[in-house]
């Protein structure tokens, strides 16, 4: 299959065509799994998150528009959003999981990251932020838990948390944005 | 939500930090409005680029095939299927041209053999890379096969086995965009398969 570029790309899949599917299967779907099964911790889960979340947005006419931004990050926010749609389904044994998982050692250098020196800059962009951004982004976002989760987990109101997380992104956003071109 | 834009929530959304009925809210209210969909879609970048620090993890090479094989060939293929039918119907083919007129003559009586009967489809299965997705129609009684390929394949003819034999019935005509035949074969064929000069395309089984 030609490789094409990204605004092709998004043509074709908005436009539903199956090419338009396979080929950002081909370049985002090793992604998309990675925060499916980041998010869920199980590869079977994982699995069906991402081919349920790809589909549907690839069959809604409308669920995608090029106009309105990058076809990758949308994809992304959709498994994400499924993943943790299927994870309240199932918090019981995930929180179970995660127990376990607690008591295994974490590497601090995530493995298999593509681009080392975007990594690196996401890192210290991280670190730049006010320390109660970057603990109320980092407990929603890598702890997997909702807003509301987040605000039980710190003991702060949810509009607190809310205002937080928002100017966290915002700030990474300013700071990121050359990388976002890639 | 703020009643007016959605605010802080198109970070929240993005990050996947909503509950299902705030996210509904967002996805809701960004299908209207330009600026908060381009918030959303900002705040996308920057979730896409914290996924990109996630422990990477390989995903099982039969997801790739789960995805863009069995749901989306037959979903398109059927809707083309089903404009053809209707292109034909209603006689929206330019009439300007006999040969088109013939076609349209011989389609709307094979169209209007299979009203007329009760049949079984299969879908074909692609030999090599680039196998256009295909879809046989054919009679219970194995009175007549009708032959649908998403495109049109030059060159390539179809064939019916049946036992040991095999018989070339032709060529695929271009129809509405698709390629088909339409066939009365004299035995009841068991295997229908297209194939081009460089061989079998794509083959399938037919099952009374």
């Amino acid at each position: 299959m030609a490789l094409l570029d990204d605004g092709e790309l998004a043509a074709r899949f908005a436009a539903r065509s199956r090419d338009g599917l396979a080929s950002a299967y081909e370049r985002y779907g090793r992604l998309l799994f990675t925060v499916a099964r980041n998010a869920l911790g199980d590869a079977a889960d994982a699995e069906d998150c991402v081919h349920d979340a790809l589909l549907r947005v690839w069959r809604t006419p409308g669920a995608y528009r090029p106009d309105r931004g990058a076809l990758g990050p949308f994809l992304v926010a959709c498994v994400r959003n499924e993943a943790m749609t299927m994870r309240r389904g199932r918090t019981r044994r995930i929180a179970r999981e995660e127990r376990v998982q607690r008591l295994q050692p974490v590497s601090t250098d995530p493995p298999e990251i593509a681009d080392h020196v975007a990594a690196q800059q996401l890192r210290d962009a991280i670190a730049a932020l006010p320390d109660e951004q970057r603990v109320a982004l980092e407990t929603a976002y890598y702890g997997n838990r909702t807003q509301v989760e987040t605000a039980q987990t710190l003991g702060v109101p949810l509009g607190t948390v809310k205002t937080r997380i928002a100017a966290a992104m915002r700030k990474l956003a300013a700071g990121l944005a050359p990388a976002e071109q890639a | 939500v703020d009643g007016v834009h959605i605010g802080d929530d198109a970070e929240l959304y993005a990050l996947g930090a909503l509950e299902p009925e705030e996210r509904s809210a967002v996805e809701a209210h960004v299908a209207t409005c330009a600026e908060c969909a381009a918030r959303v879609a900002r705040a996308e970048a920057v979730a896409a680029q914290l996924a990109t620090a996630l422990p990477a993890y390989e995903p099982p090479p039969h997801l790739r095939a789960r995805i863009t094989g069995a749901a989306p060939n037959a979903m398109p293929l059927l809707r083309r299927i089903a404009l053809a039918a209707a292109v034909v119907a209603f006689g929206f083919l330019a009439l300007h041209d006999a040969n088109l007129m013939r076609d349209r003559a011989a389609t709307s009586a094979s169209l209007a053999t299979i009203v007329h009967s009760h049949f079984n489809h299969a879908s074909m299965v692609g030999s090599r890379l680039g196998a256009p997705a295909a879809k046989v129609l054919y009679a219970r009684d194995g009175a007549w096969v009708y032959v649908i390929v998403d495109h049109a394949v030059p060159g390539a003819h179809v064939f019916f086995g049946n036992g040991l034999t095999l018989r070339d019935m032709g060529t695929l005509r271009p129809s509405s965009g698709l390629a088909t035949l339409f066939a009365q074969p004299a035995g009841r064929p068991d295997s229908v398969i297209l194939r081009d000069a460089e061989g079998t395309l794509a083959t399938v089984a037919l099952k009374y």
